[in-house]
């Protein structure tokens, strides 16, 4: 169910605009997010994410600019909008002195949830998350991979449309990073929510997400589904490895057509090559200007390189 | 509204008692104060127990008791991390508010009322002989009565303070301070009057019946209670607390 807005669209926001002070953490960001998709929202640390989340809750007014969240103004309808979404936020949120259950008890008796649907609703999430067995400790014992997994199915519990995750995997290590995003992704699916996810774990982004938005200071830079934005960088990636790659055979790399960029990392040779360019001309440069070529790997670009293009866009 | 209070409510009785001793020694530590105030001191007073001075302690029971835990409401929520999940909510302003001053009315006041009760039990189990002993009306008003603005005004007051702390240890050092600073300043005040207006205060005391005074107290107490209440609520801003 939602407000007066266009059913197919979760979040739809015009010239969002937030200032703190003289600080602007959000400038004019337009945007739509489609109801059932997960919606990346990437960004480097303090490019205004968060900020973002606080705004569409209706947790902070904006300066200027408007957002409707399933149709409700974020302006005048904060409170329908809280009780109609689910939030994992910075931290988990959790009360470490309650035990799991206690955890999800309270908010499921916030969103007002009947005993019986809440018995079921608590039992069904935390058996679906392994953490049934263990429902009567207290959360303070938990490793961080269980808490999230706790925060998680506490955005779930009153079976929202629509739920929002502040970097989600942050602090955890790569399994448990991993484990958390497959849990993820089959509970979205499975309760077919829409979920908005911000994070700076780009492999997270292009796992998880339908599309992605890229937030670098305050300004929206890009949105599309992952192959959208890795065709906006064009062209190809090759990777040479071998010896020999000097700083001037990298400048005549960088002045020729078919070379977007060139760089070295680690002995290795990296270039983006322009869209239907050969690499076979590179390739008899690299060797006579003296580079040693064992091996030549080519792919497209991940969304790791649109990202790192983009922050650098802002550099220069 | 009574639902979303009822929540608050509920979270903050389970959280309250493991405050200060985790999660077995609240609850003992509650009961030992039940058996001293409610068992042995009035063992050792005898059958004029329940309308002797020592009732004071009734009166003042809420207020150590909610002072103990109260600083933790917002600070302690703002310091674990929980109040921007809590923000995040559907639950109105008023109802997290109100919520956390009346479970912590409730369990200062609550324990009074049972060490009432108990010391009651134990009089007349001691001392009854058959025959029902209870207080005055005029205790009972006093006790019952003063305790309950008494919890009212310390639990507003630490939630005030508990909303502009940014921490547990900062708010219950702005509550201590306060205290000793109020009684304090209150009996300097008075003690530094003249002596004129001192005689005629305590003339005017035994000129007014007893009842009367009691009703004045209630009613001057009752409203501070709203006053403290009304600027904690108005001080409670969501916006404000999420960018704190």
């Amino acid at each position: 169910m939602t407000g007066n807005g266009t059913n197919h669209l979760s979040i739809r926001t015009e010239g969002l605009t937030r200032d703190f002070g003289k600080v602007r953490a959000l400038d004019g960001v337009t945007l739509e997010v489609p109801a059932g998709s997960i919606f990346g929202f990437l960004g480097p640390n303090g490019a205004g994410k968060t900020t973002t989340i606080r705004l569409l809750l209706g947790l902070l007014d904006p300066t200027s600019g408007s957002a409707q969240v399933l149709g409700f103004d974020t302006r005048t309808q904060g409170a329908e909008i809280r009780r109609k979404t689910g939030a994992l936020l910075e931290h988990s949120g959790l009360y470490e002195r309650l035990t799991a259950a206690q955890n999800l008890e309270f908010y499921a008796r916030v969103w007002r949830m009947a005993r019986a649907d809440r018995e079921a609703r608590v039992k069904e999430l935390l058996g679906h998350l392994g953490l049934w067995e263990r429902r009567g400790e207290a959360v303070s014992a938990w490793s961080r991979g269980m808490k999230q997994k706790l925060a998680i199915a506490r955005t779930m519990l009153h079976k929202p449309p629509l739920i929002f995750l502040d970097e989600p995997t942050a602090g955890l290590d790569p399994v448990a990073a991993a484990a958390l995003r497959e849990e993820l992704a089959v509970l979205a699916s499975r309760e077919g929510v829409t979920v908005f996810l911000t994070t700076h774990n780009l492999a997270e982004a292009e796992k998880l997400c339908g599309r992605v938005g890229v937030i670098r200071q305050g300004k929206l830079v890009a949105v599309g589904s992952p192959d959208e934005l890795r065709r906006r960088e064009g062209g190809q990636k090759v990777e040479i490895i071998g010896r020999g790659f000097s700083e001037q055979l990298l400048a005549k790399l960088r002045q020729r057509a078919e070379v977007e960029q060139a760089q070295t990392m680690n002995g290795r040779l990296s270039l983006n090559l322009r869209d239907g360019m050969e690499i076979a001309p590179v390739i008899s440069l690299v060797v006579s200007e003296g580079g040693e070529v064992e091996e030549v790997r080519r792919g497209k670009a991940s969304l790791e390189d649109v990202f790192l293009t983009l922050m650098q866009e802002e550099k220069q | 509204m009574m639902a979303d209070l009822g929540a608050i409510l509920w979270k903050e009785l389970k959280e309250i008692p493991q405050q200060s001793s985790g999660r077995r020694g609240g609850p003992f530590a509650l009961l030992i104060v039940l058996a001293v105030f409610g068992i042995f001191i009035p063992l050792q007073w005898g059958a004029d127990f329940l309308d002797s001075g020592q009732m004071a302690f009734v009166v003042l029971l809420p207020v150590i008791l909610i002072a103990a835990v109260i600083a933790d409401a917002f600070a302690g929520e703002r310091e674990r991390h929980t109040l921007e999940t809590l923000l995040a909510s559907p639950l109105s302003d008023r109802s997290i508010l109100l919520g956390k001053v009346a479970a912590a009315v409730a369990w200062g006041w609550g324990a009074s009322l049972l060490c009432l009760g108990l010391s009651v039990a134990t009089v007349n189990f001691k001392y009854g002989h058959g025959k029902l002993l209870i207080f005055s009306a005029q205790t009972g008003a006093i006790v019952i009565g003063m305790s309950f603005l008494l919890s009212v005004l310390m639990a507003s007051a630490g939630v005030l303070v508990s909303l502009r702390a940014s921490t547990v240890r900062q708010a219950q050092q702005i509550l201590s301070i306060g205290f000793m600073v109020i009684v304090f300043g209150i009996f300097f005040i008075v003690r530094s009057l003249p002596r004129a207006w001192q005689e005629w205060m305590s003339q005017k005391g035994a000129s007014t019946g007893a009842s009367t005074l009691i009703i004045l107290g209630l009613a001057v107490f009752l409203v501070i209670d709203i006053a403290i209440l009304a600027s904690a609520m108005m001080r409670f801003r969501r916006s404000r607390l999420i960018i704190e």
